[in-house]
């Protein structure tokens, strides 16, 4: 029997099975369809599905599981698809579960300033529908238009406010989940801000797990009432250096700003020349921060802030108060990543964290790096946190690229490591950053690690060949699973 | 050697220090630099204590849990030092362990050092408000639902028998705290209530008999008439989080805790004491066990 034909046998069988389990969901298995599945908003590590199953409830979930159970093939959970680490991604092949339709809002609470939601809903949905309550849900990663909640906290997401705010595991109150034998089980609640009981805190557990101990369901947040004004600032510096010392100022306001971005010269040039333009000068290195709360306290301190951002020899300070104008501003920067494009066919977005106090030395090393491999390097990130993006443009097809591009990864791990800092700030391991996991950890640590999934994710059935890199399902795909890795 | 070491990096404003510091030693290294912890409130405590007995302090309203400023720790396991997280403000590499301890309140797995996200010190300014309980509550809600609530540092709620007070504390420059002082008078106005600057410190001691009570903003009330009723005292909700600290003078009975955790764990709350905390809740159990069991712990 050739490999292929197998592939036919098994997946009729148990496509027939899933069907019967939950009617009305969508089952596809056409491989034009299974196309779109392939890959996350990283763009490369491409792995085919065998079958994704869009569910329109979460009853239709439980039968899922008991067939991937009798049947024995791994599965992945999915919302939008929008995280950059490969999370979402079915590396060993076999089902995803698409949830993006459980996307309804189930509880508002003003009083107790909490919500509840399905995975599938859309964060900025989310945040539409809190707005005539007076409430909002902070965290704001770049994909907020299309990414998911579930998706959100499966990654732990980030985004520009996190500086003041926090990230989604700072927000999340409780999850319902299934649990690998079908069971459903919840985890904390409107009430659970003090945590757990004599345990672990379990939804600690869930937020960032990728979708390797479970499925979730039902998310409790945690919401915030919605400033009353918001000023933005903009601040033109003729070099690194500069702008860095203006950060460490701003990091230290015992009133800190919602958000501090760095915008390098490279990015700024490519903003200046697209339609996006806002008329920074297109030699200088911007930070982009903002301060927000009720209108006469925020008023009062644009003048400090005003001040903090000349020091440190900025050739442009502005202030803007006006939303449309605002909005301009921030375009410009969530804009950026897309207009890379341009510049190369492809593109690799990293994710790493550093103590702030290294901000200058280590964004030096990466420039210098990427001019030795011959690799441009833009930068855009959230500074006030450490978490740097640097984005690094190649072409796949010229011999040599991604292999230059491997070693500028490693190089640029390795550098964060050696001042303290972390893989990952708000995109997560998955496939993408899991071979770099024992630069951080220890083999005791690593082991740790695995303890949770060896109680909660039998045979690493649930999301395999993410977070660690050990983690492999031998299951009815198993005699693909090379061939598939071999393919990438 | 653990990949966490002890460090104190004022300019990255984080410590790495033993948890079984008391309170009053952090605060006198960092205050040389401006700098402080706000979720620690009893400075002969050690941190450990603290953070075992509650995640959310009268801070938590502005800068979140305990869980959410510990960036990382050494845990004992198996004889050995175990490092969980980092010394960086985010972190999502690999699980949360960090935030499953620190939320856990949970004694078999605890930090032996951990490494803290500490704070520009400000000038810091409270005022008392006073008057009838409804209108008390009233101001309370309003002002935690308001923008003004962004700005506010803590929100307490001081509840005894026909005693009742509410304590906000805000900081920034003086022209700030002068229109925070001027805008929560008028909210006190509004409510037909007093309000009088003071210097407030969180009443309570460590060492006192102490309830804690995790709950929804709303059943706060609900609930102080409860612990009212069944211990006498007085108690602070910290109004932001719907968290009470109960001061009596005799203990509650782990009957009264474990009933009292029955009706609170509808909606994930729970009560406890230093000494007594429910057993895991019924839907927890069996993954707390599978873990306990991979962990090769002891139940």
């Amino acid at each position: 029997m050739s490999d292929q034909t197998e592939v036919i046998d098994w997946q009729t069988e148990w496509t027939e099975l899933l069907r019967k389990a939950c009617p009305d969901a969508h089952v596809l298995t056409d491989p034009i369809e299974l196309t779109a599945y392939e890959n996350d908003g990283l763009g490369f590590h491409r792995y085919q599905p065998d079958c994704v199953v869009i569910v329109n409830s979460a009853d239709d979930i439980a039968p899922i599981l008991k067939v991937a159970q009798v049947c024995e093939f791994p599965y992945t959970i999915r919302g939008a698809g929008t995280s950059l680490s490969g999370g979402p991604v079915a590396v060993e092949g076999g089902l995803i579960i698409h949830l993006s339709r459980l996307n309804k809002v189930l509880e508002i609470n003003k009083e107790d300033m909490y919500c509840v939601v399905e995975p599938g809903l859309v964060l900025n949905r989310l945040n539409a529908y809190l707005k005539p309550y007076g409430l909002f849900y902070p965290p704001d990663p770049s994909s907020g238009f299309a990414s998911t909640l579930g998706g959100n906290v499966a990654e732990n997401a980030g985004g520009i406010r996190c500086f003041r705010y926090g990230v989604t595991a700072n927000y999340v109150l409780g999850v319902e989940v299934i649990q690998q034998d079908g069971t459903l089980v919840r985890f904390g609640g409107a009430a659970a801000q003090g945590g757990t009981a004599n345990s672990f805190n379990w939804t600690s557990l869930m937020v960032g797990s990728e979708g390797t101990l479970g499925v979730i369901t039902k998310i409790w947040l945690k919401l915030k009432p919605i400033p009353e004004k918001v000023w933005t600032f903009l601040a033109e510096y003729k070099d690194l250096e500069s702008s860095t010392k203006a950060i460490t100022e701003l990091v230290h306001m015992p009133t800190p700003p919602v958000a501090i971005e760095f915008i390098d010269n490279a990015v700024v040039q490519l903003v200046e020349n697209s339609k996006m333009a806002v008329g920074i000068s297109k030699d200088a290195w911007v930070i982009l921060t903002e301060i927000d709360g009720p209108q006469p306290l925020v008023d009062a301190r644009v003048d400090e802030l005003k001040q903090i951002l000349g020091r440190h020899g900025a050739t442009k300070v502005s202030a803007e108060d006006d939303a449309e104008k605002r909005l301009k501003l921030w375009k410009a920067r969530k804009v950026a990543g897309g207009l890379m494009g341009q510049l190369s066919p492809d593109l690799m977005i990293q994710d790493a964290v550093i103590p702030r106090s290294y901000l200058q030395e280590v964004l030096q090393f990466i420039y210098d790096q990427g001019e030795e491999l011959d690799i441009p390097v833009l930068n855009v990130f959230h500074a006030g946190d450490g978490n740097l993006h640097p984005n690094f443009l190649f072409d796949n097809r010229i011999p040599g690229d991604i292999d230059n591009i491997k070693t500028l990864s490693k190089r640029l791990i390795e550098k964060v490591i050696e001042v303290g800092g972390t893989l990952s700030g708000e995109h997560g391991i998955g496939n993408d950053k899991s071979c770099y996991l024992d630069k951080i950890f220890s083999e005791e640590e690593i082991n740790f690690q695995m303890t949770i999934l060896k109680a909660l994710n039998l045979n690493d059935q649930m999301n395999p060949g993410k977070i660690i890199p050990q983690r492999s399902y031998v299951g009815c795909c198993a005699p693909h699973k090379m061939q598939r890795k071999g393919n990438q | 050697m653990s990949r966490i070491e002890p460090f104190y990096d004022s300019e990255d404003m984080s410590i790495c220090i033993s948890a079984n510091t008391k309170f009053g030693e952090l605060k006198e290294q960092i205050a040389k630099d401006h700098l402080y912890f706000p979720l620690a409130w009893d400075e002969n405590a050690t941190l450990l204590q603290m953070l075992q007995l509650s995640p959310i302090t009268s801070y938590s309203m502005i800068f979140g849990s305990w869980a959410d400023n510990i960036l990382g720790m050494n845990i004992k396991y198996k004889g050995k030092k175990l490092p969980l997280g980092g010394r960086v403000v985010k972190n999502v590499t690999g699980f949360d362990f960090v935030r499953a301890i620190a939320y856990g309140g949970w004694t078999v797995l605890e930090p032996i050092e951990m490494v803290l996200r500490l704070r520009p010190k400000d000038t810091i300014e409270s005022l008392k408000i006073s008057g009838e309980i409804d209108s008390l509550k009233t101001f309370c809600n309003d002002l935690k639902s308001s923008p003004w609530g962004l700005s506010i540092d803590v929100l307490d709620f001081y509840f005894e028998n026909k005693k009742y007070a509410v304590h906000v504390t805000y900081h920034g420059r003086d022209h700030e705290r002068e229109i925070l002082n001027k805008e929560m008078h008028r909210r006190a106005e509004l409510c037909k209530l007093d309000a009088t600057n003071i210097d407030y410190q969180f009443p309570f001691k460590y060492t006192d008999n102490l309830t804690i009570i995790h709950t929804t903003i709303s059943k706060t009330m609900y609930w102080c008439n409860k612990l009212q009723d069944a211990l006498n005292g007085s108690g602070i909700i910290h109004f932001g989080n719907g968290t009470i600290f109960w001061k009596s003078e005799s203990e509650p009975s782990e009957c009264q805790l474990l009933n009292w955790t029955e009706e609170l764990s509808q909606e994930g709350g729970f009560a406890k004491t230093k000494d007594f905390q429910p057993p895991v809740n019924e839907e927890l159990q069996k993954s707390h066990n599978n873990f306990i069991a991979q962990l090769e712990l002891e139940p």
